[in-house]
């Protein structure tokens, strides 16, 4: 396929794990996000969203999970978002503090091991 | 035909392999089109210089080679489309365009003519593409020119693709200023860094840096007919020079839309990945120079220092 980034997802009880293959930038923000958002279901209480295999992310992708962290936060579901540490993509989110701001972890397993404290709630 | 090029451009979207597109629309072709057609599908990768291809019963690519050998890329020839009834199976044929080799593609138009033979066209075009030259324009016209001398009954197209090489030469650019460039722009720069033998790491940033400026570009763009930026890229003096130039005028982000939020982070990723950013905005457009030392111990102490 000619897409730029892949969309793939998981629910694991009412944890939704979603991947994002491939490239992200401002040509198709809008439709990762869409396709994230379908995802996630109402029985979702936390959303994975694994960045591992993301080879491309910049200010659009950021201010995607911006967006996305506000919707979750919205409707009370959790939001964390997985960057390994060697990640082409890790730099962005150090950069410009948005691990203050989203639940950055660097592995899906810490990810998806069970109840974390209510930890973009008390940051935001 | 304008439904056959429909139906291949889908078949593009989703086969695999060359040969598999074309078996799609020569299946295609049965049902729809009482005529015979031709047609060559080509896929060519800029990064690794692969060529691939499946040939329905069209005249053969010419491939001029960066060191002078010419020949004609002559494997995988199958029917044309809609000439037999139980066609087998198309294949594909690899080929490879080192730096500086040109590779001509045309329709019959340009090598039959009445009275005599394909092969003597064949030949004729050979012999006067030996030495394409630096300008494509230029080579085309020239071939066009000695070739074609009498009126002709058919169309006639030809498309020359040379194979650039990229090593530490600036690379200059000039793209629409649209979204879908993004991807295209960042193959290519990613191609150059790589030539130059950048650090991955320094790369990335160089990427995620020149994609933020791009990006600036295309939006102040928005609105206007045919808006190009333009991209350079120089090595100098152990660093890397990016300047970004765009035609438009600029919009002041309104409130907190997608486009002031994506902005702010921008200029702080952009300032902070590179060791300098100017920003020259006028009315007349918009100059973005960044700069990026590609020595790696320089790199060490911005880490430390962040």
């Amino acid at each position: 396929m000619n897409e730029l980034a892949r969309v793939e997802s998981e629910q694991h009880g009412s944890v939704c794990l979603v991947r994002i293959f491939g490239e992200i930038d401002m040509s198709n923000d809008r439709d990762v996000l869409s396709e994230i958002e379908v995802a996630v279901g109402r029985e979702t209480d936390r959303l994975v969203v694994d960045l591992t295999h993301t080879t491309y992310l910049d200010s659009a992708g950021l201010a995607l999970l911006l967006r996305l962290a506000e919707r979750m936060q919205a409707r009370q579901q959790m939001l964390s978002v997985v960057v390994p540490v060697d990640s082409p993509v890790r730099r962005a989110f150090e950069l410009t503090g948005l691990a203050n701001v989203i639940d950055v972890v660097s592995r899906s397993e810490d990810a998806l091991s069970e109840t974390r404290p209510g930890h973009s709630n008390d940051q935001m | 035909m304008g439904q056959l090029r429909m139906a291949l451009r889908a078949y593009a979207l989703e086969e695999g392999s060359p040969s598999q597109v074309v078996g799609r629309v020569r299946r295609l072709v049965r049902v729809l089109v009482p005529d015979i057609v031709t047609l060559i599908y080509l896929v060519f990768d800029p990064e690794s210089g692969t060529l691939r291809f499946a040939n329905a019963g069209h005249p053969p690519p010419l491939l001029v080679e960066g060191n002078g050998e010419i020949s004609y890329l002559e494997g995988g020839l199958g029917p044309p489309l809609g000439a037999t009834a139980h066609p087998r199976q198309d294949i594909d044929v690899a080929a490879h365009l080192d730096a500086g080799s040109t590779l001509l593609l045309f329709t019959d138009g340009l090598v039959e003519r009445r009275g005599t033979s394909i092969l003597d066209g064949l030949t004729r075009l050979k012999t006067l593409a030996a030495d394409p030259g630096q300008d494509l324009e230029a080579l085309c016209d020239h071939l066009l020119g000695s070739m074609v001398t009498e009126e002709v009954s058919d169309d006639i197209a030809l498309l020359a693709l040379r194979q650039v090489s990229l090593t530490a030469e600036p690379l200059f650019l000039r793209l629409p200023a649209e979204p879908q460039v993004l991807a295209p722009l960042r193959q290519t720069v990613r191609r150059w860094l790589r030539e130059i033998d950048a650090d991955p790491g320094i790369v990335d940033d160089v990427l995620v840096a020149c994609g933020e400026a791009s990006a600036n570009a295309i939006q102040h763009a928005y609105g206007a007919k045919d808006g190009l930026f333009e991209v350079s890229l120089v090595l100098s003096d152990g660093a890397v020079e990016v300047t970004i130039r765009d035609l438009g005028s600029w919009r002041p982000s309104s409130g907190s839309g997608r486009a002031a939020r994506r902005g702010g982070l921008g200029q702080r990723l952009m300032r902070a990945l590179m060791d300098s950013v100017d920003v020259d905005s006028g009315s007349e457009g918009t100059v973005v120079r960044m700069r990026r030392s590609l020595q790696v111990e320089v790199d060490r102490e911005r880490t430390r220092a962040r």
